[in-house]
């Protein structure tokens, strides 16, 4: 394709978590593969556009790159990502050219547009790589912006302007893999990559259904490999995080990927459902093809919890089918939920004794918040109301950090037991492996998971400064407190957010229009 | 799990060290690895072993050989000689002699 933005320079960056709060969960880095599939998409529109990457989650600086010299900035980045950059943020609208348009893409972009909006001119809610190339287009031919799917910008008085929603199709554009070229090669233990999106499920807690959609969507075998050997070329790394939301939702996908990929001795960590388990020869299969390790939703073994997540699974097998990838020698992650109403200390001791239990090698221990204001902005369910979600500082996507004030203790105490949580289970687990490779792996998550504790102290400090007018001795929320001050500081921006201005929506036949 | 005679561990020479390494690293990834040399690049001890495996291994050997051998270990050790080395400085620090 030939359009004036052949002669455009365009800098993707992806921002990374601050320093002081390294990845706990040491997995949260892998997320960093969305920023080169919407490159890699424009690269295919535009072959001789020039596009430069920034990974900041690799050790790479913004700041060293020609800000002045490009047309576009696009900014990938969690909510975390977003409140730990702000230096980062101010610096680019500091340095770029007046001209130069900056677009945010990505989980914090798709749920807090009007934050993202005050260092950039656009957002993009959901995925990007359509949207992104018609923004481009409609910029530069001067058309006006109310047809680029999923945007959202500022409109008159400084209300929010929402155009119409769509879902992709096809998502077989598959990752340029001289993006990823960096001075780290040799260092970089890890590459994410995509091999489907969507998830048929609808856990409340799920933010990713509402960026990447129900519809599970695999991408071409072949295309899978092409990508998954042009990485490892790239940067040197023969392991992968497969960032899709729900891998193993078609089983005859999982022995297509397995089949394709067998021979090329890499090794894989996929997040799925626990259901796997139930099928063991799509397990053994996929382990034969390097999948030895998943991340799985797990979040509680209380059936209470469970339900309150609309988690549909059976409760009862959670244990068992967790000894059952443990008989695999299969590795699995899971994130655990803590924060809620009922759960006392008791219970989350025993939560984390029982991770041990079942075996799991790297449990994440996290306190659920959505981020505020989905309600007004979206029309979605929120389990935590806006007054109790904690603005400003790390909230839902970094692992382990509480960002909410619970009912029934203060957050710094709620903090403190997620810590202990650690403590509890790594004592129980050694206890209980007596494989050398299991207890490596212990170990080795034992290593990530103390400098981030180690740092969380600061955010244990942090949170006992904006507690204490809300809590009394005894612990309990003072909620109506809570709810004025909430009100008296964000009254206004609700209220600005209150007249969001949507454009019609997107027809069905074209939310099944494909990429490529 | 192998490594509770310390102080003999201590004594070992490089060439007893390189031994040591062999026997550890086959027991951790349960395969032979009787044809290493000090030569062969850690990235190639056994086929296709990824980077996650080979720094779980290094975490054995640190039990094994009881010190700590650090998280950027493989940035600084490329082949079966280097680690033999880094173990040799080791555990020569960890007794004193250096």
């Amino acid at each position: 394709m030939t359009t004036p933005l052949s002669t455009r320079k365009i800098l993707c960056i992806q921002l990374s978590f601050h320093e002081d709060y390294r990845d706990a969960g040491a997995l949260a880095s892998t997320y960093n593969d969305g920023i080169y599939y919407i490159a890699s998409f424009l690269q295919a529109n535009f072959p001789d556009m020039r596009l430069d990457v920034c990974q900041m989650l690799w050790g790479e600086n913004p700041g060293d790159y020609p800000i002045e010299t490009y047309d576009y900035i696009l900014i990938s980045s969690l909510a975390t990502m977003f409140w730990s950059n702000k230096p980062v943020l101010e610096t680019l609208c500091r340095r770029k050219s007046s001209k130069c348009k900056i677009v945010f893409g990505g989980p914090h972009a798709s749920f807090a547009p009007h934050e993202v909006l005050e260092y950039g001119d656009f957002a993009i809610l959901g995925e990007g790589e359509y949207p992104i190339v018609q923004l481009l287009l409609a910029l530069e031919s001067g058309a006006g912006i109310e047809e680029v799917e999923n945007l959202c910008y500022l409109g008159a008085g400084g209300a929010l302007v929402m155009n119409k929603r769509a879902h992709y199709g096809g998502i077989d554009n598959p990752m340029n893999p001289a993006l990823l070229r960096s001075p780290q090669r040799g260092r970089i233990q890890w590459a994410a990559v995509s091999m489907s999106r969507g998830c048929p499920f609808e856990c409340s807690f799920c933010y990713s259904i509402r960026i990447l959609g129900r519809q599970f969507r695999p991408k071409e075998v072949e295309t899978i490999r092409r990508e998954l050997t042009g990485i490892a070329g790239e940067i040197g790394s023969n392991r992968f995080y497969v960032s899709d939301i729900n891998f193993a939702t078609d089983k005859r996908f999982c022995h297509a990927v397995a089949d394709q990929v067998r021979d090329l001795h890499y090794k894989y960590i996929a997040m799925t459902r626990i259901e796997l388990a139930d099928d063991r020869e799509l397990v053994r299969d996929l382990k034969s093809a390097g999948f030895d390790e998943y991340y799985i939703g797990v979040e509680s073994e209380q059936p209470r919890a469970l339900k309150s997540f609309n988690k549909r699974c059976d409760v009862s097998r959670q244990t068992e089918r967790l000894l059952a990838f443990a008989d695999e020698d299969i590795h699995i992650q899971s994130g655990i939920i803590f924060g809620l109403d009922f759960q006392d200390i008791d219970a989350m001791e025993y939560s984390a004794r029982w991770c041990a239990e079942a075996r799991i090698s790297h449990p994440i221990f996290m306190c659920l918040a959505e981020y505020p204001f989905q309600k007004i902005l979206f029309g979605s369910t929120q389990t935590v109301e806006d007054h109790r979600i904690i603005i400003g500082g790390p909230t839902y996507q970094h692992y382990s950090y509480v960002g909410m004030f619970p009912r029934n203790v203060p957050p710094s105490t709620l903090q403190r037991r997620i810590l202990q949580a650690y403590d509890i289970f790594f004592e129980h687990a050694f206890e209980i492996e007596t494989r050398p490779q299991r207890r490596m792996r212990l170990k080795n998550h034992a290593r990530c998971v103390k400098p981030g504790n180690d740092a969380m102290l600061k955010h244990i400090a942090y949170l006992e400064e904006i507690e204490k007018p809300y809590y009394t001795a005894a612990g309990e929320l003072k909620e109506d407190v809570l709810k004025q001050d909430f009100e008296d500081r964000y009254g206004a921006l609700k209220e600005r957010l209150g007249r969001t201005v949507r454009l019609p929506k997107a027809d069905a036949a074209h939310m099944l229009t494909s990429l490529s | 799990m192998a490594g509770g005679a310390l102080d003999s561990e201590v004594r070992l020479s490089q060439a007893g060290i390189f031994d040591k390494v062999k026997q550890h690293l086959g027991e951790y990834l349960e395969r032979d690895v009787s044809g290493l040399t000090l030569e062969t690049p850690l990235t190639m001890i056994v086929p296709g072993i990824d980077s996650l495996q080979l720094f779980e291994a290094m975490l054995y050997l640190e039990d094994c050989f009881q010190i700590k051998i650090g998280d950027n270990v493989l940035d600084r050790v490329k082949n079966v000689g280097d680690l033999v080395q880094l173990l040799e400085n080791s555990l020569a620090l960890k007794s004193g002699t250096i």
